[in-house]
């Protein structure tokens, strides 16, 4: 089962995030803005409460949560219930598929990047959003995620781990971008966003097959 | 839901079309298409009923949808 209990329970919490730490998440919105496409039918998969979806022009989102899908829907995405490993969609329906901060919840990687590419068409790019386990921000929160809701059941990843597994799963054009360069707290104004990956906290990445 | 969105929805299990029954729509004048507050998704190939709540379509995989807290 991915992690659903916390996002169900403590949706205001949730939400405060995106207020407290507003810069921080500025700096991956602009990130992500980079790789996201702006023409075509997006996915949003762990869409949450559309926090990313509804400004990157994603227009529909799917989560397991009902909480979340509920505040999703009124930043006008089109809400769907559901999971990452069993997507309740058409083959070929979406141009892009974007999962941010969410690839630490679910249960299979390889099931769901298999089928966030059964539901790409073949020109489709896959467009993934993380804290990158190798980085400051990541190390913090794997050390001290037994005392925080959301992340006590997160298995976060590195970058070098996801390209293994996007690999895998018949990925490959990848390109990155980072930011978040100091720890959530220090944070005052927006971070900067740079190519590649190794230095930021915050990593994207698109990849084509 | 907007009803247009069927066209995409599959059964999260066999990936086979949905067909909606007892739909409930919005009376909203100004909206610009369908929109279905309440009914089900019936999978027209293994005949899982899949429940719209509150305009949300829950297509979680039937074994998911008790173990979810509500």
């Amino acid at each position: 089962m991915p992690t659903t209990a916390p996002f169900e329970e403590h949706a205001e919490r949730y939400e405060g995030w995106f207020e407290e730490h507003e810069d921080a998440y500025r700096s991956e919105l602009e990130a992500l803005d980079r790789l996201v496409p702006s023409t075509g039918r997006g996915l949003e998969i762990g869409v949450g409460s559309a926090r990313f979806a509804a400004p990157l022009g994603i227009e529909v989102g799917v989560d397991p949560a009902e909480a979340m899908l509920e505040r999703a829907r009124d930043r006008d995405v089109d809400a769907v219930r559901g999971v990452a490993e069993s997507l309740p969609f058409r083959d070929g329906s979406f141009d892009t598929a974007l999962i941010v901060t969410s690839i630490c919840f679910v249960d299979d990687i390889p099931t769901t990047l298999a089928e966030a590419d059964r539901v790409l068409r073949p020109s489709g790019s896959l467009v993934i959003g993380y804290i990158d386990r190798e980085s400051p921000v990541g190390r913090k929160y794997q050390e001290t995620k037994e005392h925080n809701p959301f992340y006590r059941d997160a298995t976060f990843v590195s970058t070098d781990e996801l390209v293994e597994q996007l690999e895998a799963a018949g990925f490959t054009d990848f390109e990155f971008v980072q930011t978040i360069y100091h720890w959530l707290d220090e944070i005052d104004g927006p971070e900067p966003v740079e190519e590649g990956y190794g230095e930021g906290s915050f990593v994207g990445i698109r990849a084509t097959r | 839901m907007k009803e247009s969105l069927l066209e995409i929805l599959r059964c999260p299990l066999d990936k086979h079309e949905l067909e909606l029954e007892d739909a409930e729509y919005a009376d909203d004048e100004n909206a610009n298409e369908d929109e279905v507050v309440s009914g089900t998704l019936v999978c027209t190939e293994c005949g899982e009923r899949y429940p719209i709540e509150d305009g949300i379509p829950n297509l979680l995989p039937p074994d998911m949808r008790e173990e979810t807290p509500a």
